[in-house]
């Protein structure tokens, strides 16, 4: 039994051992620019270790300077996933995105609608959630307060807090699972061909609507088949092969 | 005496040596002739005492005159200098006997006792005319019947016509195509007005000679008068399928004709007559495929295509700061040198970089564009230290080769001292601080901390833990509350119930008490009557019976708002109640009226506390 226990011990010590490893081999190629080394080994962490923030921002980066730009692309976006709030994430995403072709001006949204978004994004559903169960609490205690303090000054603060905190505990429980879904969902892809023409329907008799390039974000909305109906930013939507994008 | 001698020798040599140097004998005669058609062919030398000029055996040719010399000199003063100018030509007349290209040796001619030999001739012999043999083998030159014949006829397409040459019709953009327009003619002939087509699509060239020549030039069996109207480079500016439109030309051309047109009197012969007949030429459009440049461009390609090489020199490579340095770039070559753009030296920040001066030194030929360019660029370093100018890298496309080429020049390393006084203060001075330039833009750098690595995702948001922290929380809160609640609405109940009730058990009292009225028993009727008011009160006024006094039922009830009349009427019947109790037989009318009494004022109290 205790022999198990030692072994188990050791196999567990190598295992992180060597994903520390790997991480620092990874940043030391990158450091001597073998960009390409370092996104082989980054991705191999990928495969073997599981998935964070921080390594997918590094694969973004390592993929950036060896000018695999969709690539750069798909990895900062799957960190900024995981991560929304992180601004490294989002300067180096701005950045890849100046290189590709593509120049599309999303269509205007509602001002208060884009300022919600923006605190959304601000952090990640778990986040989010551990904020609504705070916010719960202080509601709760707000309620007590209000019911059982015998002071009518307590009383009223009490109300119009309870209130207040209840609206937003509302808000972020939202927000918890906004995020969540963008995680599970993973509707968005990054188009990976170097252009890809966009067929009015899910054949390729098709007529076409607009070329798209390389690095391009759509978010994905049908499918027939191996044909998926995708949809830009600017609203035009139409389909195209499964094989030219790549999911986030 | 000797010694002028040597001096006198030696003045002579220097003087004939400069004499030989000068000495040019050139010979002359048409390209292309027709068979039988006599030509000229001139021997000329700079020189007034040339002697003895040898013509070599020229078998295929027969001389029918010649030599005649005839020379000439010109002396001129420009500015106290003298320059003197003298010639001799030899002119020879020959005739060809036969087809072929032929070469005329170089003949040989003595100049102050030195030979010198001219350069050889080649002379094409073109067939002599099928139709009109005569016409240039007669020996007078003159016109010939059968021309006359044509006179008044419309002068055939196959004797008078234009061509549009290309040198090819498929090319790269940018490439050239050679264009040449020339007019092939059997008469004598003159334009009146030439209109070329646009060429729209191309970048043109115009490299026609000044003055026209005809030359002669035998298409189809025939010798023509060939004249070359136009000869153009065509760049092509766009890739596909491009039409070059016809060219339209007047012509006027002169014809012998007969005057009179009858029959042939003998002063033809010597009163020949002309007419003037205006012609139209024009030539067909042509098309042109222009192919795209090959995909794999390098990055630094530009639009040049052709054959160039590129070098790059500096003037200095120390000097202080605030002086100037010229980096000059020579691109030298054959191809669109006119249309390239200048290439891009990337001085080092703090550099201030003045626009280039393009110098371009370019020739149109038949061979293409060639020469340079020259683009010069001034910079001045406003800091002392050591920068590097980088290499400037220029891409080509050799249509030849189908490939695309890269040059590139050296770079120069540059040696900046501390600039003279008035210099100093840039680079010292801070009280005029630059804004921050911002050089280039690069991503963050990686996250090198160690970060923890997970394979399953777990959601905090409608977990388990999530839910339980809403519930638990929330159970708690209502258990609180509940068993707080339950003690206050206790209390509460109790004494809202009682007040409810109060009417009840004030009539059942009541109801007892009208019993006794009418059993006329006086003791238990005012007794229950006296309950039925001290009861009411209590459980109205929510005060324990053994509290109430006659004091604060008044203050209660007042508080609750009854008027005073009411008040003095509970007094009254209290008063009556207790009184009767002791007192002697009562009528039973009083006992009634005391029942009264308090059946009206309870359910004027009900009135007054449901308001």
């Amino acid at each position: 039994m205790k022999k198990i226990l030692i072994i188990c011990l050791v196999l567990m010590a190598t295992v992180s051992l060597k994903a520390e490893d790997l991480q620092k081999e990874a940043a030391s190629a990158y450091i001597r620019k073998n960009y390409q080394t370092a996104a082989q080994l980054y991705e191999k962490l990928l495969s073997e270790q599981g998935e964070s923030a921080e390594l997918y921002y590094n694969l973004g980066n390592a993929y950036y300077k060896a000018d695999m730009i969709p690539s750069a692309l798909l990895n900062y976006e799957r960190a900024l996933l995981l991560s929304p709030g992180d601004d490294d994430i989002r300067r180096n995403l701005e950045i890849a995105r100046m290189k590709t072709v593509d120049k599309i001006t999303p269509i205007d949204r509602f001002l208060l609608g884009e300022w919600v978004r923006s605190i959304q994004m601000q952090a990640g559903s778990n986040g989010w959630a551990k904020t609504s169960v705070a916010l719960f609490l202080l509601f709760i205690g707000a309620l007590s307060l209000y019911f059982f303090a015998g002071r009518v000054w307590l009383k009223k603060i009490s109300f119009f807090a309870g209130i207040a905190v209840f609206f937003m505990c509302i808000l972020t429980n939202y927000f918890a699972y906004a995020q969540k879904k963008r995680l599970t969902d993973r509707d968005q892809a990054i188009v990976f061909s170097p252009s890809v023409v966009v067929k009015s329907t899910p054949d390729n008799s098709g007529t076409d609507l607009f070329v798209v390039h390389q690095g391009t974000k759509v978010s994905l909305k049908d499918k027939v088949g191996d044909w998926t109906r995708i949809q830009l930013e600017d609203g035009n939507n139409g389909w195209v092969k499964e094989d030219t994008f790549k999911q986030i | 005496m000797r010694r002028l001698n040597i001096l006198i020798a030696l003045f002579f040599a220097v003087v004939s040596v400069v004499h030989a140097e000068n000495i040019q004998f050139t010979a002359k005669a048409p390209g292309a002739v027709a068979k039988g058609e006599q030509f000229q062919l001139v021997y000329s030398v700079n020189s007034d005492n040339a002697r003895d000029i040898r013509m070599p055996s020229i078998g295929n040719f027969d001389v029918i005159f010649g030599p005649s010399a005839s020379s000439y000199s010109s002396t001129q003063y420009i500015n106290g200098k003298m320059s003197r100018e003298v010639a001799t030509s030899y002119t020879f007349i020959l005739i060809a006997k036969k087809e072929g290209t032929f070469t005329i040796p170089a003949a040989t001619v003595t100049v102050g006792g030195t030979k010198y030999s001219s350069n050889a001739v080649s002379v094409r012999v073109l067939p002599a005319d099928k139709s009109s043999g005569q016409q240039a083998a007669a020996q007078g030159g003159r016109a010939s019947t059968s021309t006359t014949t044509e006179s008044g006829a419309k002068i055939s397409n196959q004797n008078f016509f234009v061509r549009l040459n290309l040198s090819t019709k498929k090319i790269y953009e940018q490439q050239y195509i050679q264009a040449t327009f020339k007019v092939y003619s059997r008469y004598d002939f003159d334009f009146e007005n030439e209109k070329y087509p646009e060429f729209e699509g191309f970048m043109v060239e115009d490299y026609t000679p000044k003055t026209r020549q005809l030359t002669l030039e035998t298409v189809n069996g025939q010798t023509y008068r060939v004249g070359v109207l136009r000869q153009l480079l065509l760049f092509p500016q766009r890739t596909g399928t491009i039409k070059i439109g016809g060219c339209k030309l007047n012509a006027v051309v002169r014809i012998q004709s007969r005057a009179g047109g009858g029959g042939r009197s003998i002063f033809d012969d010597f009163f020949e007559t002309y007419q003037d007949v205006r012609k139209v030429l024009t030539t067909e459009p042509v098309t042109v495929e222009v192919l795209p440049l090959p995909a794999n461009k390098p990055a630094t390609f530009n639009g040049a295509v052709g054959n160039f090489n590129i070098t790059s020199s500096i003037n200095r490579q120390h000097l202080k700061a605030n002086e100037s340095v010229t980096v000059k770039v020579v691109i030298s070559g054959n191809g669109n040198l006119k249309l390239l753009k200048n290439p891009e030296i990337k001085f080092p920040a703090d550099f201030e970089v003045y626009d280039p001066k393009v110098t371009n030194n370019i020739k149109t030929t038949a061979a293409g564009t060639v020469g340079s360019k020259v683009i010069e660029y001034l910079a001045i370093p406003r800091f002392q230290g050591k920068y590097t100018i980088p290499r400037v890298t220029f891409s080509y496309f050799d249509p030849n080769s189908r490939t695309y080429k890269t040059h590139q020049t050296q770079s120069f390393d540059l040696q900046v001292d501390k600039g003279v006084s008035g210099s100093q203060n840039i680079s010292a001075d801070y009280t005029s601080k630059e804004s921050l330039k911002l050089l280039g833009q690069d991503i963050s750098f990686i996250k090198t901390e160690k970060f923890v690595l997970s394979k399953e995702k777990n959601y905090f948001f409608g977990s388990a833990l999530y839910w339980l922290l809403y519930i638990l929380p929330l159970l708690a809160f209502i258990v609180v509350f509940v068993i707080f609640r339950k003690n206050a609405q206790e209390n509460a109940n109790l004494a809202f119930m009682r007040t409810k009730k109060a009417n009840k058990v004030a009539e059942k009292r009541l109801k007892l008490a009208a019993k006794y009225l009418k059993e006329n028993k006086k003791d238990d009727f005012y007794d229950e009557v006296l309950k039925a008011s001290w009861g009411y009160l209590s459980d109205k006024l929510n005060i324990p019976v053994s509290a109430l006094n006659r004091d604060n039922i008044e203050s209660e009830l007042i508080k609750y708002g009854a008027a005073e009349e009411v008040v003095k009427t509970f007094h009254e019947i209290l008063d009556t109640c207790e009184f009767a109790r002791y007192a002697p037989v009562q009528s039973s009318g009083e006992m009634h009226q005391t029942y009264e009494k308090t059946v009206d004022v309870i359910g004027a109290m009900e009135k007054i506390i449901k308001k």
